[in-house]
């Protein structure tokens, strides 16, 4: 199931709220959410259901055996093994085919490739996972004892499938007391509201100017022009932000409502001054994660230039290899690795202040979209032909009136999606509270926004929703 | 009251309108009569999917029951046509495209080698019409606007663009030249390939910006390869010239039956007949004013083309309006040749002409007693051509390739018909889709 689906919006979630509200009890609600998240997850086959019971088992256990150790070889030994046994379960249903496939075109062996589907949510909830029984391992969580508590927080339907990659001590506590205060019902109404429509409405809408310029016939895509591959990128870029953040809203809009904190996911990265920033922002708990669990372990920075750079490759290379099995998801990971590096040991920060802010927030603004190039194209021959055609090299001309019509047509659409990833609008929020503090004829303005805009955006979301059956969120592949 | 007090009324407020909302969406959701059909998609809408432990276990069965969800959740067509009105305010949309994107391959000139298969590599040039004796008024719209692929609308009205594919366009010939070495020798057989809207109404500077292929020319390919026996019945030429009329529907991808009556009219000029005129005919007027065709459908139900809807008017046939007609399942039936358009809704009106597309027909005409039979191999655009035939034969007898059991030759023979037109969407008969469809041929 997708959140962003009418029997989601209409029907599972009215229920699963409703069961929040009738349920006094923080065992009774986080039983019924275990029921919701078990029937939510199952719906894209139960299947995949025994794989998410059976790795909650193994880190379950992992981790009992871990706290019952007092011996550093035993504590490390259980650690090993269990996040080993993650990896592994990971790497077979995520990379098998990949790496099968990369030996056959060397060595020609195997003949068969078998075809593993890609259980729903894995990359997440395996990521979810691993740091419960890491964080267990360095004593800063205490085990979980009930199997069940555990299979909640790694089966949350708010963000089991797309993330965020919740902490297991930051949502632990609020399992155990859930307290739902009224003004964050109300925040979490509006951000699931906002999350719902910036995705149906905004994502989806920019899906289709995406689609028709980056397209995966290399016939067509070797015909479009450069602005074509640029308008193209263009709208890709605003289309992975809105797409994902909205995913991010919806989960920590939903949660605020059945008194869950997740932590933020996005802080408008597209308003970066450099890709260290830009990763700050993007992706938060993706990246603090690798930060947490792999960088800082493998020495971080307080190494030699070589480790650093070393462990900046195998963390950009593991987080490209997360998005995808597919040697352009690598080619993403090493290519923001470089750039990282570039800015750390060439730049530095007197260097990166040198340069004026509009230069360096453009710059990061082109690097990135440059870089949702890459991760659009599994197909390098496509990648290739994309890239080509961004500098004009298919020989097909600058532009086209295609291409200007197309955007003519979304102009202010497009420029509605630029807003919508500044923080424009959220200033714009605060600014209008700060007034309706001051004034009461604004307060009431203020009043009646408040409670009209999920609404509308509701209706908003509902009349993209029903025309698109097909409309998944971009991140669940990983 | 203080702030504070109504800082609680307004959440409470917020929450309740939040909790309605979902609440009666979701209540209408469950209780309210879920829609079966999409007329204006012309489709069925997703059913409730059968149950199966295969589907159950591997995800297809919830899978299918978002899409029933989704697809015939109440009111969907009015939540759909209020997404498209915000939708027309995306942009500057006077002229848009929509559809998918489209390489037309290159027209080949004369001098290039006949297409593989049966035939003759011929060289001739087709008939050329007579030129009009008084100008007629330019109706070319010169709205440059360009894309590559699907239905580019401009000013209210939807227009199809043609790209030209050579392995469709030299199959389709191929399949021309063997069915005319099958029948050849017992009948005359013509051809007549329809244009797409774009190709006759749009000035040639929007078909090259939007990438487009020239169909004109792409018709001239193909009649300088068809076997010389075959006779073409040219009406590109003649459309264009008369491109400020109401000659293709503006929401649909049809040619109206007045265009279908200039394709008349370059039949009898080939017969050496007078033509019937327009004013000797009954005209109904159908949908007036509310028909919305396939391009309203396939582009989205854009807010441009729901403001300018057509009209569908019909000539009824002098000699008779009575056909008999054999549907998929054998059933047969009789009806009008224009039948009461009221019946098919707004969105389909253009089934009022001929039976519209159905295996076998036939048509006929007590009040011409010489004999005569021809035979049309039609697609739906023969559906508007064939009443204007009614009243120059005995005997009509139309099959739709698409839909047909029998080879061509087989009702030859069977009818003994003197004459057979072959007429195509350009189009749709060179696409590659249609290879095969013709059972004279076959795969």
């Amino acid at each position: 199931m997708v959140f962003s689906s009418m029997l989601f919006v209409f029907l599972f979630l009215p229920a699963n709220l409703l069961s929040q509200i009738l349920i006094r009890s923080p065992r009774g609600k986080n039983i019924a959410m275990l029921a919701f998240s078990l029937v939510f997850y199952s719906w894209a086959g139960p299947r995949y259901l025994l794989l998410l019971l059976g790795m909650v088992l193994i880190c379950w256990l992992g981790a009992l055996g871990i706290a019952g150790r007092e011996d550093a070889g035993g504590r490390k030994a259980y650690l090993a093994v269990t996040v080993g046994l993650c990896l592994l379960i990971l790497g077979v249903f995520k990379y098998t085919g990949f790496f099968l496939g990369n030996l056959q075109s060397l060595f020609g062996v195997p003949e068969v490739i078998p075809q593993i589907a890609l259980p729903i949510g894995i990359s997440f909830y395996t990521f979810q996972l691993i740091s419960y029984v890491a964080d267990v391992y360095r004593g800063e969580v205490k085990p979980q004892r009930r199997y069940w508590l555990l299979l909640l927080y790694a089966s949350l339907f708010h963000q089991c499938i797309a993330g965020p990659i919740v902490r297991y001590r930051d949502v632990n506590r609020d399992l155990v007391r859930r307290r739902t205060k009224p003004e964050e019902i109300s925040a979490g109404i509006s951000r699931f509201a906002v999350g719902l429509a910036k995705k149906a409405v905004l994502a989806n809408g920019c899906a289709v100017i995406a689609d028709q310029l980056l397209v995966f016939d290399a016939g067509v895509l070797a015909a479009t022009p450069a602005m074509g591959v640029l308008l193209g990128a263009f709208a890709f870029t605003l289309q992975i932000y809105l797409d994902f953040s909205a995913y991010s809203d919806m989960a920590i809009g939903m949660g605020l409502m059945c008194g869950l904190h997740y932590r933020e996911n996005f802080d408008y990265p597209y308003m970066s001054g450099s890709i260290t920033e830009f990763w700050r922002r993007w992706h938060i708990s993706l990246s603090s994660f690798f930060r947490d669990y792999v960088y800082i372990p493998l020495g971080g920075s307080r190494c030699g230039t070589g480790r650093q750079l070393f462990n900046l490759f195998v963390v950009w290379s593991l987080t490209g290899m997360w998005h995808g099995a597919s040697w352009n998801f690598i080619l993403w990971g090493i290519y923001f690795g470089a750039l990282l590096a570039i800015e750390r040991f060439v730049l530095g920060k007197d260097g990166q202040r040198f340069l004026p802010q509009a230069l360096r927030h453009g710059g990061v603004l082109i690097l990135v979209a440059f870089s949702w190039i890459i991760f659009k194209y599994t197909d390098m021959a496509l990648l290739g032909t994309a890239v080509k055609g961004l500098f004009g090299l298919n020989h097909n001309g600058f532009s086209s009136g295609s291409v200007t019509l197309l955007f003519k047509n979304n102009l202010f659409f497009l420029l509605v999606c630029v807003i919508a990833v500044t923080p424009l609008a959220k200033r714009a929020g605060e600014r209008f509270r700060a007034l309706a503090g001051r004034s009461e004829a604004v307060y009431m303005l203020y009043g009646v926004y408040q409670v009209v805009h999920p609404v509308l955006l509701l209706l908003l979301a509902a009349m993209a929703l029903v025309g698109d059956s097909y409309n998944p969120f971009l991140y669940f592949q990983f | 009251m203080d702030r504070e007090w109504q800082n609680v009324i307004l959440r409470m407020m917020k929450v309740a309108a939040f909790a309605l909302t979902l609440g009666v969406m979701g209540i209408v959701g469950l209780v309210w009569p879920r829609p079966e059909v999409s007329a204006v998609e012309k489709r069925e809408l997703t059913g409730f999917p059968a149950f199966s432990l295969a589907s159950l276990w591997d995800g297809s069965y919830f899978s299918a029951i978002d899409t029933w969800y989704a697809d015939t959740y109440p009111m969907r067509e009015d939540l759909i046509a209020a997404q498209q009105e915000m939708e027309s305010r995306y942009g500057l949309r006077q002229t848009q495209m929509i559809g998918g994107n489209v390489v037309a391959d290159a027209i080949p000139t004369g001098d290039q080698d006949a297409p593989a298969g049966t035939g003759g590599a011929v060289e001739e040039s087709p008939p050329t019409p007579e030129p009009t004796a008084t100008p007629l008024p330019d109706g070319t719209v010169h709205e440059i606007g360009e894309y590559v692929g699907g239905v580019y609308i401009t000013d209210g009205s939807a227009y199809g663009a043609y790209y030209f594919s050579q392995s469709g366009t030299d199959a389709y010939i191929s399949t021309m030249n063997q069915i005319y070495e099958n029948i050849g020798d017992k009948v005359h057989m013509y051809v007549l390939n329809a244009p797409l809207s774009a190709s006759v109404m749009l000035d040639e500077n929007v078909w090259a910006d939007m990438g487009c292929s020239d169909e004109g020319a792409a018709i001239e390919y193909i009649n300088g390869k068809l076997d010389p026996g075959i006779t073409p019945i040219p009406v590109y030429d003649t459309l264009r010239a008369h491109n400020a009329e109401y000659i293709y529907f503006r929401t649909d991808h049809h040619w109206t039956a007045l265009g279908a009556y200039y394709a008349y009219r370059e039949f009898c000029a080939l017969k050496g007949w007078t033509p019937h005129e327009l004013d000797q005919f009954e005209m109904r007027t159908y949908a007036e004013g509310r028909y919305l065709g396939t391009y309203y459908t396939t582009s989205g139900q854009p807010a441009q083309l729901t403001q300018n809807p057509d009209t569908v008017y019909a000539y009824v046939p002098m000699g008779t309006n009575h056909m008999e007609m054999t549907l998929e399942d054998g059933t047969e039936m009789e009806l009008a040749i224009i039948t009461d358009g009221s019946v098919f809704g707004d969105h389909d009106t253009y089934c009022l002409f001929a039976g519209a597309d159905r295996p076998f027909s036939h048509i006929h005409n007590d009040a011409i007693q010489d004999g005569s039979a021809i035979m049309v191999v039609k697609d739906s655009y023969g559906n508007a051509f064939i009443p204007w035939l009614v009243d120059h034969y005995e005997d009509i007898y139309w099959v739709d390739y698409r839909y047909t059991h029998n080879t061509v030759s087989e009702l030859v023979e069977k009818y003994g018909v003197q004459e057979v037109i072959f007429e195509a969407a350009t189009s749709l008969a060179t696409s590659g889709q249609c290879n095969g469809m013709y059972l004279d041929v076959g795969v």
